[in-house]
């Protein structure tokens, strides 16, 4: 994929040396954000950013920051990332002040990836970050399994590719077969996943090397959909 | 009396009658402007009612109040008062000589008498003035007073608008009586749409006045209403509305938003809808007539809810003792619980255990608003070192449906440090030891310096000196105290004011430099994080964690203090207090913002991973030879090494028969430890030979067998093509 063909960040009017505007849009590098949130553990997964970086670089021609950012949520900061990833094991209750600017955030056309770092069915993260989002930015929907976000990049016919903490033999045998979602014209603003990315991809991107499948492929799809819908 | 006197007198009098003429004159030209003014007022009321009841009945076009207003009363009064202006500006000034003109139009025999009052008696001469008054005094006799002509030209003068005004106001008494009322009905109901007749407030339409009635939900405590013929309602969401009108229901029909509702009812027709949660309009059709009935819901608001303490995020020390959750709510109808909800989650790493618990349950009959307070015990709730409770509280209202939300309040984090992590994190600290009455704050250190110094010219140097070291004492004894937390906090010694060197083998971060601490050769703790820093108060993401110490990362207002307090002490040791004032203030200072520092998270530098995104693309800085590599051949598995000797032994067979054999044997014995389906097939093929028959068919079996599917070793987790 051409990296001129994503929107990176919003473009902006700038001076050049002669003193003319330049009217064309700045390309921003793509910047991986860990959300930051007041309640719970939000850096349950240090090794996932770097990694996506790595998986990102390694499948596309994107340009990424090499290095990931943590962004508070009551910082109107979140607003320049097109893409919030956030995750935790502990209860989620946002303040006012998040609440405001995650709400500000999807207005304005940003995507928040949400994972349950607990892999569990009604957990104490699932339960209050789903009513969470309710709150702020309305009922979350099973996302169907042929949309185009499991073919923004790579393609996922079954939709959300299982984790290890999912399949039977490493895992519990519990399959959330699909990811829910909050949609707004169409778009995904809010993603929520079940399935416990975070640990799964939650390793030195070093390790890659010995796994058959990169199980963080399914990332470079989120990513690419955030960045051109 | 001489001639010329009797003229006088005659004229006098003639004078006297034209001054009433004339103000009779002038009363009944007041009088016709007035009526003038009243009567093309009141027509211009007509003429506004008829237009707008034309324009609201027979165009079907909605008239607001204002409009209403505007047509009824105040472009008449606008009417009225611009023609009584114009009479006013153009009015005709009744003088006696035109009084008299007047007169003598109507009396041709008074002729003498516009003369006598035009004249003054005295500019004429006698014998003129005589005959005037002679002929004055005739007609007077025969014509004064005029009261006939008077009241005649009134009359004439009044008639014409006092007819109009009659004959106006009979019209419009009649248009607000009988026709108003139909179009104030179709006002209300938002004009009546018809698509046929469009007499749609005629009494004979079924649909032409409809009663309204709105009963709030029970659990409102709202009174019911009966509107009628009004075109919109606006009711609380779940409330039932009932539309009545006068007529049978036969042939009615009724809808709202594509959904067929029930018309019932014999002498009168009825529907019945349930105010939903969104805008919505109901119509009720009589064949080509429709009329439409806007309900505009009210939603119920979810309780305001205000957890009033904890007020902030707290991190425990201890899991003994409790907390004071209060709350405050309000709501719209009313209240009917206010509790505390708790959620203690356990764990650590990728294990963790949630409970949730409700608390301080206080039941509230219906009030506004209402306030809760709850002591929560640590012990009961068996609180453990390391959890964290999420504390929030919540109100719900008079609503009775079970599913309906809750308000709630802000979330407050209360964490209980584990033991291992006192020595990388700062925890709030436990509370203050009882204060010694005997010793000196800082504070007080301060005025008793600031007093010293204001007595400083009074005094003799002997006694600066020994109070001025008295005070030095002090001093140094609060610094040791300030020194006693900072080491004891972090690193758990009790002793203060010990440093170390570099290469002494014990480094928290700080070196003495002139009795004072420093941040120094170390930064061997854990670097930590404020909550300003981890929140970033900036909003940047917080890569640039310093590197110093977790000792001097928490403690640095406290080590300001303490260098501050060590320049006050010196300066007091040399009986110099103004010297040691500013320093003083510093400690102070300094004291109070460690006071005031915010929470510190429990948690260590977060790991930032830097990919070398060269390295990852291969696109590095290698510029060598092209080093690509070309895929190797697929090595052989056992069962194509088996397949191809299978098949070299087959083509034998033709040529030397015995060597095929002793291949085939050789191969059945290497695949009877590992293949012994192709183990039987070539025991078959080996027969076969054996016997001198035909051996195609066991050398497919055999071959078959070479193909068959084999079960896999397991599917891999990443299994995904």
């Amino acid at each position: 994929m051409s990296a001129d063909r994503v929107r990176t960040s919003p473009g902006d009017v700038r001076g050049n040396a002669t003193g003319a505007l330049e009217l064309e849009p700045r390309r921003s590098p793509f910047v991986f954000a860990t959300a930051q949130y007041e309640s719970g553990d939000w850096d349950s997964a240090p090794s996932l950013a770097g990694n996506i970086i790595d998986t990102v670089a390694r499948y596309t021609s994107l340009a990424v920051e090499p290095q990931g950012a943590m962004v508070s949520l009551s910082s109107d900061d979140a607003l320049r990332y097109p893409l919030l990833f956030l995750t935790g094991h502990l209860p989620v209750r946002f303040t006012s002040q998040e609440g405001r600017v995650i709400q500000r955030y999807v207005e304005r056309g940003g995507l928040l990836f949400i994972d349950d770092h607990n892999h569990d069915i009604d957990g104490a993260f699932h339960k209050t970050a789903t009513e969470e989002i309710a709150r702020l930015v309305g009922p979350l929907q099973p996302l169907p399994n042929n949309h185009v976000l499991y073919s923004s990049f790579f393609t996922f016919v079954d939709g959300p590719p299982t984790t290890s903490h999912e399949l039977n033999g490493w895992g519990d045998n519990l399959v959330h077969e699909q990811l829910l979602a909050v949609t707004r014209n169409q778009r995904i603003s809010v993603l929520y996943s079940n399935k416990d990315y975070s640990s799964e991809w939650n390793f030195h991107p070093d390790n890659k090397r010995f796994m058959g499948v990169d199980p963080t492929r399914f990332a470079v799809n989120i990513i690419v959909y955030a960045l051109t819908h | 009396m001489s001639g010329a006197t009797a003229a006088f007198a005659g004229a006098a009098e003639i004078r006297d009658a034209m001054a009433r003429v004339r103000t009779y004159l002038r009363d009944t030209i007041i009088g016709h402007t007035l009526l003038l003014g009243a009567a093309t007022g009141v027509v211009a009321a007509v003429l506004g009612h008829a237009i707008s009841i034309f324009v609201a009945t027979a165009l079907a076009v909605e008239l607001s109040r204002t409009q209403l207003a505007l047509g009824h009363w105040v472009l008449p009064l606008m009417v009225a008062a611009a023609v009584l202006l114009w009479r006013v500006f153009n009015r005709d000034v009744i003088t006696p000589v035109r009084a008299a003109l007047w007169y003598e139009e109507r009396v041709p025999s008074a002729h003498a008498v516009v003369t006598l009052v035009e004249q003054s008696v005295n500019a004429l001469s006698p014998g003129v003035a005589s005959q005037l008054a002679r002929q004055a005094a005739i007609a007077a006799h025969e014509t004064l007073p005029a009261r006939a002509q008077l009241r005649s030209a009134r009359w004439k003068a009044w008639r014409v608008p006092a007819a109009v005004l009659l004959s106006a106001g009979i019209s419009l008494f009649a248009l607000r009586s009988w026709a108003m009322p139909t179009l104030q009905d179709n006002i209300n109901a938002n004009a009546a749409t018809s698509t046929g007749d469009a007499s749609a407030g005629a009494s004979s339409n079924r649909l032409g006045t409809w009663r309204v009635r709105v009963a709030p939900p029970s659990y409102a405590s709202r009174p019911a209403q009966s509107l009628t013929n009004v075109g919109s309602v606006r009711a609380l969401v779940g409330s039932r509305v009932v539309i009545e009108g006068d007529g049978d229901s036969q042939g009615l029909a009724a809808t709202m938003a594509d959904l067929s509702l029930s018309v019932s009812g014999s002498d009168s027709w009825q529907v019945n809808v349930t105010m939903p949660n969104t805008p919505a309009v109901v119509r009720v059709s009589d064949g080509d007539l429709s009329r439409v009935l806007t309900l505009i819901p009210q939603p119920d608001s979810l309780p305001q809810v205000q957890l009033l303490t904890p007020l902030r995020d707290s991190v425990y020390r201890d899991t003994a003792g409790s907390v004071q959750l209060s709350a405050s709510a309000q709501d719209d109808l009313g209240l009917r619980l206010l509790s505390f909800e708790v959620i203690l989650t356990s764990g650590a790493g990728e294990q963790y255990t949630a409970r949730t618990i409700t608390l301080g349950a206080k039941a509230v009959n219906g009030a506004r608003s209402a306030q809760a307070v709850h002591e929560l015990s640590f012990a009961v709730l068996k609180v453990a070192p390391g959890d964290v409770m999420h504390v929030r509280a919540l109100a719900r209202d008079l609503h009775p449906v079970s599913s309906r939300e809750a308000g709630v309040s802000e979330t407050r984090s209360l964490r209980f440090a584990r033991a291992d992590e006192y020595d990388s994190v700062a925890v709030e600290a436990a509370p203050p030891p009882v204060v010694d009455s005997s010793l000196l704050s800082q504070r007080m250190l301060l005025d008793l310096t600031e007093k010293l110094e204001s007595r400083r010219a009074r005094i003799a140097r002997e006694v600066l000196v020994v109070e001025s070291r008295r005070l030095a004492t002090e001093q140094a004894r609060i610094r040791r105290a300030v020194s006693a937390m900072v080491f004891q906090r972090v690193t758990g010694e009790g002793e203060s004011e010990h440093v170390h060197y570099e290469g002494d083998g014990h480094d928290h971060g700080l070196t003495a430099q002139a009795g004072k601490l420093v941040p120094g050769f170390g930064g061997g703790g854990v670097s930590v994080m404020t909550g300003a820093q981890a929140t970033g108060a900036s909003g940047q993401a917080n890569n640039n964690a310093t590197d110093e110490s977790a000792i001097v990362a928490i403690n640095r207002p406290l080590l300001e203090a303490y260098n501050a307090m060590w320049d006050a002490g010196r300066a007091l040791e040399l009986a110099d207090p103004r010297e040691a004032i500013p320093h003083m203030r510093l400690a102070l200072e300094a004291i109070q913002r460690a006071r005031a520092a915010e929470r510190i998270y429990l948690r260590g530098r977060v790991r930032l991973i830097v990919v070398d995104l060269a390295r990852v693309r291969l696109a590095g800085k290698d510029t060598g030879q092209d080093s690509r590599r070309r895929p190797g051949e697929r090595a052989l598995s056992v069962r194509d090494v088996y397949g191809n000797r299978l098949l070299r032994a087959a083509e034998q067979l033709v040529i030397d028969p015995v060597a095929a054999r002793d291949s085939l044997v050789a191969l059945r014995l290497d695949a009877l430890t590992d293949d012994a389906p192709l183990s039987a097939a070539l025991e078959l093929v080996l027969s076969a030979l054996q016997a001198g028959d035909d051996v195609t068919s066991p050398l497919v079996r055999a071959r078959r067998a070479l193909l068959r599917p084999v079960a896999g070793q397991g599917v891999s987790a990443w299994s995904v093509p």
